[in-house]
């Protein structure tokens, strides 16, 4: 009992005067101020309290995810049925969120079989359509507006990057001066962005394309930070597909629908490539500035472009080792304007 | 006795007073900073500047993909459909005989636009006998479906690039000798008569976040002058002209000459 009546236990024990009751009732914490005091505060504490969880209205089931999306193991640790169990859940949730049933495979690499990637700069014309082919194929989020590829519009007679212009809008293309170079993922051999991860939640697979597991990625943005290419692409806000643009054709570890927060890139297109098509930027390509094929096939179109043509990589110096090979014919563009040839570039193929 | 009465009276009376007088009760600070915090959580300012112009869409009837050439005649005979029959060129051909070569105005075939170069005269490549064979310099026939033939005899280090893959587009599989695997030919993506590739409307650009359309209001801001990204916008282009990608077709970059923009001119005008 006199645990919870200190006051009076004080004062029988000889502390204070008989008569005094305002101290006795200031110590109980009974006084009106105190009251008042104490209530607002409480009231306040969870007002704010309140306030602070109320973004809590926003969230919806695709933020919250599942138990099954938060037991699933990594990419490289499933078994074929817990695979299998994952595609079901991936599939459920596409068709939850964009009511199409998608085609969902987990597609594993070809034996023998390296991609590479060559682009010739002396026939890109700037004409963009790779970007928004990339776009539709692999279910990028179009607000806010998320693109694989980025076309360069360089100034002739430099390498220097820097010097270039993605923004560019003009009415036609090309416009003579300029020469336009794609940059996407390059599937390097020694990748930064890989090293970088803290959760391996990317990695290169055997057939040299770097992945990302979009259930494994924490959204630390390390990897976008690494990449000397500026090929990675983070998921700000949740993406917004229209449901009639959802391809419904989807792999696990290429284009099926991603969440907000976490990265994606350039996959090669692998839910195509490894069944033997072509990536979707180079099938819509008007003029055949891109190649792709099997490197470690001597017949391949890229093998006998880097056998026979000048090719070089973007950032050299940075020690990556891209797959990605930009190359020149011998004679300068033509594309454009009737401006003559510079002096170095009349020596054909030498 | 006196001594601890003596110091519990001044404390009791005179500490509550000489605080709540001159500096707030901790909790009272706590509690305004609580509160302003539940307001500013409440009432959800957009901290994020979103672009206010929306990323454009850019339709599928501006992504139709290659072969670019559907209309190329690739058989031997050259199967063309006129008025709804399948028909080679000899069967008018073999009943009207050429007329000397020499420079006039074609009174048939007049949507052809011969932009060619040096290269401007029908029989350089058609067979004046036989019109359902192309023609060598060396006066040998080539039928339509080796038309890259015709083309090697000058065009020699683009033939060779083209032979290893090296030039011109393959579809379908990168497989090599694949069944899928589509070689596209010359005339599958040049128009033999006008090989140059016409210019192209570009689709939009990158709808960059937090940056939004950075020429919509047609002048730049002031902040904006330094910005590295737009400095060739800055110096060339203007006025801008908006490109509405999907709202038509695009016009096809072959058989028809570049057209000019007059359109958006005028509209401007109006405004």
């Amino acid at each position: 009992m006199r645990i919870f009546d200190s006051s009076q236990s004080k004062c029988s024990s000889g502390g204070c005067a008989a008569g005094d009751a305002a101290p006795q009732a200031h110590r109980l914490g009974t006084t009106r101020r105190s009251f008042l005091r104490k209530g607002a505060a409480a009231i306040g504490g969870m007002a704010a309290l309140v306030g602070a969880l109320s973004p809590l209205r926003d969230i919806d089931e695709t933020d919250l995810g599942s138990i099954e999306k938060f037991v699933q193991k990594h990419y490289k640790e499933m078994s074929p049925s817990e695979m299998r169990a994952a595609l079901d859940r991936i599939g459920r949730e596409v068709d939850k969120r964009y009511q199409i049933r998608p085609d969902l495979k987990d597609i594993r690499p070809m034996d023998g079989v390296e991609f590479v990637y060559a682009l010739n700069l002396s026939r890109c014309i700037g004409c963009r359509k790779c970007v928004y082919a990339c776009v539709e194929e692999n279910n990028q989020s179009r607000d806010p507006q998320i693109q694989y590829i980025r076309v360069v519009e360089m100034p002739r007679g430099t390498l220097d990057v820097e010097k270039g212009n993605h923004h560019y809008d003009r009415p036609t293309v090309p416009d003579g001066e300029h020469y336009y170079m794609p940059v996407q993922c390059h599937q390097c051999a020694k990748p930064p962005c890989v090293k970088v991860c803290p959760v391996e939640a990317t990695w290169q697979e055997p057939d040299g394309i770097t992945v990302i597991d979009y259930d494994w990625c924490i959204g630390c943005r390390y990897c976008e930070a690494a990449c000397p290419y500026w090929a990675r692409r983070f998921n700000f806000a949740e993406p917004k597909i229209a449901k009639e643009d959802i391809n419904p054709r989807m792999g696990y570890l290429s284009n099926r629908p991603r969440h907000k927060g976490v990265m994606e890139k350039c996959h090669f297109c692998l839910h195509r490539t490894r069944v033997g098509e072509l990536p979707a930027c180079l099938e819509i390509c008007p003029t055949g500035a891109r190649k792709f094929g099997n490197v470690l096939d001597p017949q391949s179109e890229v093998s006998q472009i880097l056998k026979t043509k000048r090719v070089f990589v973007l950032k050299e110096e940075a020690g990556t080792l891209p797959r990605f090979f930009y190359y020149f014919d011998e004679r300068y563009p033509r594309s454009g304007g009737a401006q003559e040839a510079p002096a170095d570039a009349k020596g054909g193929g030498a | 006795m006196t001594l601890p009465r003596h110091h519990f009276t001044p404390l009791r009376r005179v500490y509550p007073v000489t605080t709540r007088g001159t500096n707030p009760a901790p909790e009272t600070a706590t509690l305004i900073v609580f509160l302003a915090l539940a307001a500013f959580f409440f009432v959800r300012p957009t901290t994020t500047n979103w672009p206010d112009v929306p990323p454009p869409v850019v339709s599928a009837s501006a992504l139709a993909p290659g072969p670019m050439r559907p209309g190329a005649l690739l058989t031997d005979p050259p199967q063309a459909m006129i008025n709804g029959f399948v028909r080679d060129c000899n069967d008018c051909h073999r009943l009207m005989k050429p007329p000397a070569e020499a420079a006039r105005r074609l009174t048939q075939h007049t949507h052809l636009v011969l932009d060619h170069g040096m290269n401007d005269r029908c029989f350089n490549c058609h067979s004046r006998e036989n019109r359902n064979r192309l023609v060598s310099h060396t006066q040998a026939t080539i039928g339509f479906d080796q038309s890259e033939q015709l083309c090697a005899q000058c065009h020699g280090p683009t033939y060779r690039d083209w032979e290893r893959g090296v030039h011109g587009k393959s579809v379908g599989s990168w497989v090599i000798g694949g069944p899928q695997r589509v070689r596209l030919t010359c005339v599958q993506c040049h128009n033999p008569h006008a090989p140059r590739y016409a210019p192209m409307h570009p689709l939009p650009g990158p709808h960059t976040l937090r940056m939004g359309d950075q020429r919509s209001n047609g002048e730049f801001e002031e902040h904006q002058k330094d910005n590295p990204l737009l400095r060739y916008q800055r110096e060339e282009d203007w006025p801008y002209k908006p490109i509405h990608v999907g709202v038509e077709p695009e016009p096809s970059p072959y058989d028809t000459p570049p057209q000019s923009d007059q359109a958006g001119d005028d509209g401007k005008e109006e405004q």
